[in-house]
């Protein structure tokens, strides 16, 4: 099978995959970006771009990406469909596979009243679903959307997201297959704190032999404090967190160890990760702080990463 | 129906500024029923602006009437004579019987009374919610009876989106989301399987995004025809 | 325009009528300021009505009513207190007080309490600036 990045080639080999996120800066400052770069460089097999996430207006993913590509690392762009239709979509898709990206995460993106231009048009001219078969269809059939031919195919290991938290529970496996149906070669999921509950959801998909189709990432988010845990278990749509987690916060604050427990609740997810059967990675999203990637990659016993 | 929300009275009267002859026009079809626009909100709108013009002195003077329906030419040509003497009218139909006024009569300045909101249906007293988006294709037939485009606020056609907490939509939690309601309609109708096919984007231009739209009937059109059969433009 | 307050109520025939006969047995008066509109229900009153009434000349307008829970003919002074809201949104908007304007129950027996509150709103209509209108209207 031939890989076309190195995100691909790690977990195609039976590897455990590692990714990172950097959000994007406010501006149009390309240092911050670097300097992220730098500290996070060999921690992870590839590092997530985010696209205006929460509707927030902040520098592009492909912009982002070839910045990231100067200091020698592998980009995950991140495509929303709320900002573009299909013909931005997919001319972004033939440009970012023109300047070297070669993964893509599909998501339909949040809504636009999240973010700071809550009077914009949202576009939402295709969702996650459509939106993987369309990509998968120019790489695979050199065809576009409307069905005429492309020039060039690009080239793309294509991944998309999945909430396991989110409602309607019954059908969150099933819409893992449709997903997969559609061209999903690997899948980051919303981050994990109810394990239990992630451990069913994985026992469904295993059940209807998705696992076996695609690379499933487990996603993770280190708490930087117990108002952070809070704010994701009350204000986040679609996340679950256990009263358990919120406990071990508020002791961990009384004693002056916020961020230690925030690590090693982290840690200790990433492990259990390793041990269940169908996933095969995981998405490390240290909003706010990513500069901790390479201590929990370590602390994980995830490093070195393979050079292969 | 067509729901519409009154315009606030400060926001009209300024339109008025300098205006003398006002003619207040209400409809009596989906504005009256919705109490937006019908004969007790013309009734009510000028006796507020009656209190306006006494604490202002504008100066204004108001005629009021309502029609059947607003948006056709027949119910409006009675009224003629009224809005020729007005020197402004003001109108409180949707965004149709209002343009329809000002087509009719170009030279005329007319002033929406309401703001046309949305195609909705009455939940319950005093309760309008949006329901149907006009987008041209309906495809309710997949979705076991309701909307994606106008109940789902991405419009997905494979929902239901990551945000979807608890069957509420992350953008309101008061609504409900309607993925998980179409979920919940095709479990009872037998119908799951409508949920796991990739279905293709919607084709947009049928909707307004495509262009303003309009409906031909030949089987309508009165149109002659000539000894041959062929139809003669009148 | 004489300057003297002027105080419109209107007043449902069923238990508000029969609160303010109650209280006039007992020997209290109606306050000077006020004049009485009686109507079969408060839920008959419509928006423009209270308007006109202040255009024509009122400081301020009470719309009397059963108590909501036991209105004679069922929802009518519910009905009535939406409409009171109304009218107060739109006095806010065109920069008069909302104040003018109040909904007050009464039960038939509880004449004394009626006078009372009827008394509050007239203090309180007469605590706010005069009313100037500048044409009169039709």
């Amino acid at each position: 099978m031939t890989h076309v990045s190195n995100l691909q080639k790690v977990m195609d080999s039976g590897k455990f995959g590692v990714t990172g996120e950097i959000g994007p800066p406010r501006g149009a400052d390309p240092d911050h970006i670097i300097k992220l770069a730098r500290e996070l460089k060999g921690s992870a097999d590839a590092y997530n771009l985010t696209d205006n996430q929460t509707a927030i207006v902040r520098l592009s993913s492909i912009g982002s990406a070839v910045i990231l590509m100067k200091e020698g690392m592998e980009p995950v762009v991140q495509m929303t469909c709320r900002d573009r239709n299909r013909i931005a979509l997919q001319s972004d898709l033939l440009g970012a596979s023109a300047i070297g990206v070669r993964n893509v995460l599909c998501l339909t993106g949040d809504h636009q009243i999240f973010g700071n231009e809550k009077s914009a048009k949202g576009v939402f001219d295709l969702d996650s679903v459509s939106l993987l078969s369309t990509f998968r269809n120019m790489r695979d059939s050199k065809k576009q959307l409307s069905g005429e031919e492309l020039e060039a195919a690009p080239q793309i290991f294509l991944g998309a997201a999945e909430n396991p938290f989110g409602t309607p529970y019954e059908f969150r496996a099933l819409r893992l297959q449709k997903k997969v149906n559609a061209g999903a070669q690997f899948i980051q999921t919303q981050a994990i704190f109810d394990m239990d509950w992630f451990e069913r959801w994985m026992a469904e998909v295993r059940k209807m032999g998705i696992h076996d189709r695609v690379h499933i990432m487990g996603g993770v988010i280190p708490c930087k404090s117990l108002g952070g845990a809070r704010y994701m278990k009350n204000k986040v749509p679609g996340m679950k967190v256990p009263d358990s987690i919120i406990t071990r916060m508020k002791n961990a604050k009384d004693k002056g160890q916020e961020k230690e427990e925030g690590l090693r609740i982290c840690v200790e997810m990433i492990e259990r990760l390793k041990c269940i059967e169908g996933v095969h990675g995981v998405h490390i999203m240290a909003v706010m702080w990513e500069e901790m990637v390479p201590y929990l990659v370590k602390e994980a016993k995830l490093l070195p990463r393979p050079i292969l | 129906m067509i729901r519409a929300e009154r315009k606030p009275v400060s926001e009209i009267a300024r339109m008025l500024a300098g205006k003398k002859k006002v003619l207040v026009v209400g409809c009596k079809t989906c504005v009256a029923i919705g109490h937006a626009g019908g004969e007790k909100e013309v009734a009510e709108l000028v006796s507020a602006l009656r209190l306006v013009n006494a604490k202002e002195g504008h100066g204004w003077q108001f005629e009021q009437t309502v029609v059947e329906r607003q948006c056709e030419k027949e119910w409006v040509r009675p009224i003629e004579e009224k809005i020729i003497s007005a020197d402004a009218v003001v109108s409180l139909a949707c965004g149709l019987g209002a343009q329809t006024i000002a087509d009719m009569y170009p030279i005329k300045q007319v002033y929406p009374g309401v703001n046309t909101m949305f195609l909705g249906v009455p939940e319950e007293q005093g309760v309008f919610v949006e329901k149907c988006l006009a987008c041209g294709e309906c495809v309710m037939f997949e979705t076991g009876g309701i909307c994606p485009v106008a109940r789902c606020a991405k419009s997905m056609r494979n929902g239901a989106c990551g945000g979807s907490a608890d069957g509420k939509c992350e953008v309101n939690l008061e609504t409900d989301c309607a993925w998980y309601m179409i979920y919940e309609r095709l479990k009872l109708q037998g119908r799951l399987d409508l949920m796991t096919k990739v279905v293709e984007p919607k084709d947009w231009s049928k909707s307004h995004a495509g262009g303003r739209r309009k409906i031909v009937r030949k089987d309508l059109l009165i149109q002659p025809t000539d000894r041959t059969g062929t139809e003669v433009k009148k | 325009m004489s300057d003297k307050l002027k105080i419109v109520a209107f007043v449902c025939e069923n238990h508000a009528m029969s609160a303010i006969r109650a209280a006039s047995i007992a020997g209290e008066s109606l306050p000077e300021s006020v004049r009485i509109i009686e109507i079969p229900c408060t839920g008959r009153l419509e928006t423009p009505q209270m308007l006109e009434a202040i255009g024509g000349g009122a400081d301020g307008v009470a719309v009397i009513g059963c108590l909501e829970e036991n209105c004679y003919h069922d929802i009518g002074s519910m009905l009535a207190r939406g409409r009171v809201n109304r009218i107060k949104d739109i006095l806010k908007d065109i920069s008069m007080e909302p104040e003018r304007v109040e909904m007050i129950n009464a039960a038939s027996v509880s004449g004394a309490m009626l006078m009372m509150k009827l008394r509050q709103f007239e203090s309180r209509v007469a605590s706010l600036p005069v009313l100037s209108l500048k044409g009169a209207i039709q």
